[in-house]
């Protein structure tokens, strides 16, 4: 595996650990003590994930993802000891793809980390490359959105689950199968995800987010992407 | 500035008539007629004697008189004064003079007319002075209620409202006895001179039941203390200069405004300390879980990534499994004292929200998911069973325990059963296992805090603090929880949980109890 991980926690014996654990699965590890420090990690650097502390001294983690979110699409995944759903929904919220509650094994962070750090091997190749639809345009190549002309940013994992439902018009599709398509296998009850991840995507491609015309929920079941109108 | 504004002549009761006071009313009145007879004959020597007026300039001055009396005094002393006058007029001005015979017949006519002028009269400027005066004690009225609605807005050293209400009418107003009575508190606030007319149990009579009540005795009047049809309690006087009935109404009335002003005060400041308080302890746990849960993280981080590689011989597998199971016995412990002391160190605030016992079980059920992976759970939920009104997480808590209990006390191989079915006003959920069952003499033990079972405490991993947890939450919610169980025949817990329509039906009642 490679790739190259930003973990920010103010502990250092929790740095010095994943450190550790995960330069030897074959990840690159900066490591950062606060979200200022991070903040100039992140300028200076590229980075393919942040591993980011929720509860910090000075900026906290909610507040620096919101801050990282403004001007990257950088992976995201938080970690917080507590385990209320409100919390979850706030770190979504807050722009982070993923969430994993403190203490965690270590072979469930990497599988997480593993999970953000695929892209989705959905067929592109041999579906439509465009989809065009009132005003919104799905480049699936070049992995970008426009509405009414204009470019919109979609961190990855919005445009994975959005790229899921453009390649699937009109089905109904349950909550479990999309999480584990998008997300990966070891994923299938984190329904607060993709409430957040949907009402994201219909902020910036429904007209009228209140009442979707486009991404249709499925009472209890999951949610539906209707083309045509 | 009361005194100054008290009237010289004497003092009035509610019906607004005036009255001499108490002391030697009969003398008092005697000695007012014979000043009358006093100034007639006065003027009649200096008309005979002195000027030697006509009979013209004598009628005239004589109503003059009677004028200035009926202003002065009142109407008694200047009917009175009418008469003598005729009498004096017709004995010593008109001829024959020294007679009281009336030769001329015009002169009849002249005597007639001069009583019923002069009666007539007297009785117009009784009138007019008696509505001057009602119109002066209406204006102080006025002022005084104008004193007693800023007393009350201002803050007072007072220890209660009731204190404060009592004493500023006493002081405003001139009574004697001041009696407020609260329906809240079901107590009397007085302050009182007696023997008083007010008795406590009339003032909860009016309190209760609204109607005024009015004695003569020293003006004695009980009005209720109502705001839009809610008695709010009662206020007696007696004994006062300046309170008429008209008036006592509108003074009830600023005292229910101040009233309910100041429970909506006392209101938001216990809610805001509720909340802060709230909001103290809340932050002090997150911290409390912060530094407990950091070294777990680090320690179960290193245990599981040494683990997860293959170069461990079986022994370091082994003390390396321990290290990460008793990581996790630490970190339940940790989850399960915070997760109590939230619920248990005050009364459990419900954010309630009404839910269909479907969405409960299948979220708690999937919460436990990897818990529960190879187990069976048989669900029998009835259907078309009615929503309750619970708080969500809270209740998902309360049974994750029991179902984590079922899942830990019962064999691998057997069926954990969740049944939910409706009765009267709640939901009954029940959670059943095939465990070796609960001793008799330890089922009254197993609700408390810390305690775990005999026979389970060495082999099952736990905190004793599950079934606390359950069972607060449960009664914070007025709902029941108990267990039923025989030896190796596994136990059954049974929880009720209040239906979204009794819950309202309650609150209704609740609301209507206020009003």
């Amino acid at each position: 595996m490679t790739g190259k991980i930003l973990v920010v926690d103010d502990e250092p014996q929790i740095r010095r650990v994943m450190k550790t654990a995960l330069s030897a699965e074959g990840y690159l590890i900066v490591d950062a003590k606060s979200a200022e420090e991070c903040f100039a990690k992140l300028r200076e650097d590229r980075f393919d994930l942040v591993l980011l502390d929720v509860n910090m001294p000075g900026l906290s983690g909610l507040e620096a993802c919101q801050e990282i979110r403004t001007n990257s699409d950088i992976a995201i995944i938080m970690l917080t000891v507590r385990n209320a759903e409100a919390d979850k929904i706030a770190a979504l919220d807050a722009g982070a793809d993923d969430y994993v509650t403190k203490p965690f094994s270590m072979p469930e962070l990497l599988a997480r980390i593993r999970a953000h750090l695929r892209r989705v091997p959905f067929s592109a190749g041999s579906g439509p490359k465009l989809i065009r639809f009132d005003n919104v345009e799905i480049n699936l190549a070049t992995r970008h959105v426009s509405v009414r002309g204009q470019d919109i940013r979609f961190t990855p994992k919005e445009f994975d689950l959005l790229y899921y439902f453009a390649t699937h018009p009109d089905e109904t599709i349950p909550h479990g199968k999309l999480l584990q398509a998008v997300w990966g296998p070891d994923y299938g009850n984190e329904t607060e995800y993709l409430h957040v991840f949907v009402n994201q995507i219909r902020k910036k491609i429904e007209p009228d987010p209140a009442n979707p015309r486009h991404l249709m929920t499925e009472l209890r079941v999951g949610y539906r992407f209707c083309l045509d109108l | 500035m009361v005194e100054a504004l008290r009237p010289k002549t004497g003092w009035r009761n509610t019906e607004g008539r005036t009255t001499l006071p108490r002391s030697s009313p009969f003398l008092r009145r005697v000695c007012r007629f014979l000043g009358v007879a006093v100034a007639v004959a006065a003027l009649t020597a200096i008309d005979f004697r002195v000027v030697h007026a006509n009979s013209a300039t004598a009628a005239f001055s004589y109503l003059l008189l009677i004028l200035g009396l009926a202003t002065r005094a009142g109407l008694p002393e200047s009917i009175a004064a009418s008469f003598a006058s005729t009498l004096a007029y017709n004995f010593f001005f008109l001829p024959p003079i020294g007679t009281l015979t009336v030769a001329d017949p015009q002169n009849w006519v002249a005597l007639v007319a001069f009583l019923v002028t002069a009666i007539t009269a007297s009785q117009l400027s009784t009138s007019a002075r008696r509505k001057a005066e009602e119109a002066g004690f209406r204006q102080q009225e006025l002022q005084r209620m104008y004193n007693f609605s800023r007393a009350l807005m201002l803050k007072s050293d007072e220890p209660s409202l009731a204190n404060q209400i009592t004493r500023q009418i006493s002081e405003l107003f001139d009574a004697q006895d001041v009696w407020f009575y609260d329906c809240a508190t079901n107590s009397v606030c007085k302050i009182t001179t007696p023997p008083s007319p007010l008795e406590e149990s009339l003032l909860r009579e009016v309190g209760t039941g609204g109607q005024i009540w009015r004695k003569t005795e020293r003006g004695a009047l009980i009005v209720p203390v109502r705001l839009g049809g809610r008695c709010l309690g009662s206020l007696g006087v007696a004994g006062a200069a300046f309170v008429s009935e008209v008036a006592l109404q509108a003074i009830a009335q600023l005292v229910a405004i101040a009233m309910e002003r100041t429970r909506a005060q006392e209101l938001t400041a216990r809610a805001e300390a509720a909340r802060q308080n709230e909001q103290l302890k809340s932050t002090l746990l997150d911290a409390l879980a912060h530094e407990f849960k950091t070294p777990l993280t680090s320690i179960k981080a290193a245990a599981t990534t040494v683990l997860s590689r293959n170069t461990l011989n079986e022994m370091e597998r082994d003390l390396v499994s321990v290290v990460d199971e008793e990581a996790d016995h630490l970190d339940r412990l940790v989850s399960e004292a915070i997760e109590l002391a939230r619920i248990g160190a005050s009364p459990v605030t419900l954010h309630r929200e009404p839910c269909s016992v479907d969405e409960l079980i299948s979220s708690a059920v999937t919460q436990l998911r990897r818990l529960s992976e190879g187990r069976v759970l048989e669900l029998a939920i009835k259907r078309d069973l009615p929503l309750i009104e619970i708080d969500r997480r809270l209740s998902e808590l309360a049974l994750r325990q029991l179902l984590n209990n079922a899942l830990k006390y019962s064999p691998p191989s057997s069926a954990i059963q969740v049944t939910a079915e409706s009765q009267g006003d709640n939901v009954m959920l029940r959670v059943c296992n095939a465990g070796q069952g609960i001793p008799r003499s330890e089922q009254d033990l197993i609700f408390e805090k810390f305690y775990r079972g005999r026979e389970a405490r060495a082999r099952i991993a736990g905190t004793g603090m599950g079934l606390t947890i359950a069972r607060d939450i449960i009664e914070a919610h007025g709902g029941r929880i108990w267990l039923a169980s025989e030896p190796a025949k596994g136990v059954q817990f049974s929880f009720t949980l209040p239906t979204f329509a009794s819950v309202k039906a309650i609150r209704q009642q609740r609301q209507q109890t206020v009003a």
